[in-house]
């Protein structure tokens, strides 16, 4: 909501019953001592606007904000019949004028100059009536500061109520925003448990199809001993997809961040990811150097996610082609770079057995920007494909 | 013919011919200097009152002249500032306090103007079959000029400002 709308709304305002009741109230008073004091003395020149501009005043009062051009008529009359019958009438009249030059200023939708119209036209006509009907000097100069200051008083009121529009509108505005935030985290948060699932998914259920690829030609050609040893390693690697599954559930449930995880169990996982490797297949030479020390739950998951898409990617693209995974530690970093020769891609049909697309590659770039200063790289690299997975110490 | 008429009517001619010629031309818009005229009238005029009238001379007739003189002056000198051109001033972007846009009232302008002029000769004249020669004093024209500038001011300042709060628009960039 724009502050122009949002002080459009506290214009159009219809009236309360407190502001309804007084300015009736005022214009019974006022109508009361006109009548009392000036009803057989005055004549019908002054008696005319008198009237019009206290049924007009009634009118203004009771006509809700939205009817913008009757309540101009209605403020016009107010202000012309008042300031004219305000010298006769010794300035009860007056009452009527300045309700009506407050209004014209105070309501922020409408244009400033409709105030200052109605200010000077109130000073004009009681100028013209000091000229016909005699005044004393006092008089004169009480009733024109009295178009004064309800003119200031306006003009006042109309800066409070633009405040208030613009405080209204900078309210809705933060709220806006923080729904935004509160919609970008849960789709960060989204992203996160797709990411999990993938990465969990993706390796194991990919490993079980090559697996029972391998057990289908095995059997086809009689091995049926070969086929067993392959259905036996696709059931373990099942039953460790299913307590990665599992812990990652966990991981997802438990908010807190997880413990420091030792350097030796980390270079287990990545060895147990190369065994798994060997097992499906293929070939890989991996290989640890440097002091191995504990690391972040999230630093240590991003790295053996790293691997794990990393090898899962090489049976997918480069089937066959040996892999060179090296973790190297320093005191200041852990680097895993994981390499493969590339191959040239073939026609492998439109039935594409492996879960993938550009997931994974996506997830492990995520996961790294997560990780408060690691950093990941994936690319060709003098005909090799190469995964750089970088975390510096904090 | 006396000295005060002939005084005032040389007074009038230069200053018509001096408001006149400004509001042909295209002037920069410096709300700050733009003040100081009106200031200097105000003070000019107030001075010569108070030496040519006590306070206790003043009649309710002089000020009904007066305050309907005031309105008819600040309404046509916000009308003269509402009915101005404003144009942005490309030279105006190096300093910061230089003028941003210029402005131009033309010939509505003058000829408003020349109406003023008309309806505070027909209020003098009218207050002289009245009695009152407040009204038609030297000192009541400059305060009246004040007025007038005083409102053409106050518009385009407020004018200046609105257009001031909208980020100008490079020229290339449309």
């Amino acid at each position: 909501m724009t502050i122009e709308k949002a002080a459009g709304a506290i214009a159009d305002a219809t009236p309360t019953w407190l502001s309804r009741s007084l300015n009736l109230l005022g214009v019974i008073v006022v109508a009361y001592y006109l009548a009392l004091d000036f009803l057989h003395s005055v004549p019908v020149l002054v008696a005319v606007p008198a009237a019009a501009s206290l049924l007009a005043w009634a009118a203004a009062a009771v006509l809700p904000g939205r009817y913008r051009a009757p309540l101009s008529v209605l403020l016009g009359t107010m202000v012309v019949g008042g300031s004219i019958a305000a010298v006769p009438t010794n300035g009860l009249a007056i009452v009527p004028a300045t309700v009506a030059v407050l209004r014209l200023f105070a309501e922020p939708r409408r244009p400033i100059w409709h105030g200052a119209v109605g200010g000077l036209t109130a000073a004009a006509c009681l100028a013209v009536a000091a000229l016909v009907f005699p005044i004393p000097l006092l008089g004169l100069v009480a009733m024109e500061g009295g178009v004064l200051v309800a003119a200031l008083a306006g003009i006042s009121r109309r800066q409070f109520r633009t405040a208030e529009a613009q405080s209204r509108a900078l309210l809705e505005e933060r709220v806006a925003i923080q729904e935004e935030q509160a919609h970008g985290a849960a789709l960060a948060e989204r992203q996160r448990v797709a990411r999990e699932i993938h990465d969990v998914l993706a390796h194991s259920l990919g490993g079980l199809v090559i697996q029972l690829d391998a057990v289908e030609a095995l059997l086809e050609a009689g091995e049926a001993g070969a086929a067993f040893t392959r259905v036996r390693d696709a059931r373990a690697l099942a039953a460790s997809g299913l307590s990665e599954a599992r812990r990652a559930v966990d991981a997802l449930r438990d908010d807190r961040p997880g413990e420091a995880v030792d350097g030796a169990s980390i270079v287990r996982d990545l060895g147990d990811l190369a065994e798994a490797h060997r097992a499906l297949g293929g070939r890989i030479d991996f290989t640890s150097s440097g002091a191995e020390r504990p690391l972040p739950a999230d630093e240590a998951q991003a790295l053996v996610r790293a691997m794990q898409e990393s090898l899962t990617n090489a049976r997918k693209h480069a089937p066959g082609q040996p892999v060179a995974a090296t973790l190297e530690w320093t005191p200041d970093s852990v680097s895993l770079v994981v390499s493969n020769p590339m191959v040239r891609p073939v026609d492998r049909g439109s039935a594409d057995p492996q879960p993938g697309g550009h997931h994974g590659l996506e997830g492990m770039i995520e996961r790294f920007d997560a990780v408060r200063s690691g950093s990941v790289t994936a690319g060709e690299c003098d005909g090799d494909f190469v995964v750089r997975a970088l975390v510096l110490r904090s | 013919m006396t000295l005060q008429t002939l005084a005032n009517a040389a007074l009038i001619l230069i200053l018509v011919g001096w408001i006149g010629i400004r509001q042909l031309t295209w002037r920069p818009i410096l709300v700050g200097r733009m003040w100081r005229l009106p200031i200097v009238f105000a003070a000019i005029g107030l001075f010569a009152l108070s030496g040519s009238h006590g306070a206790s001379s003043v009649t309710a007739v002089d000020a009904a002249l007066l305050s309907l003189e005031l309105v008819v002056s600040l309404g046509v000198g916000a009308a003269m500032g509402a009915l101005a051109t404003i144009r942005p001033l490309s030279s105006g972007d190096g300093a910061p306090d230089a003028p941003r846009f210029e402005s131009r009232t033309g010939w509505v302008g003058l000829a408003l103007w020349f109406v003023f002029i008309g309806v505070r000769v027909g209020i003098d004249v009218w207050a002289g079959a009245l009695g009152s020669h407040l009204a038609a004093s030297t000192g009541v024209i400059f305060v009246m000029v004040a007025a007038n500038r005083v409102a053409r001011t106050a518009v385009i300042g407020l004018r200046v400002s609105r257009l001031a709060t909208v980020a100008p628009v490079p020229a290339g960039a449309r």
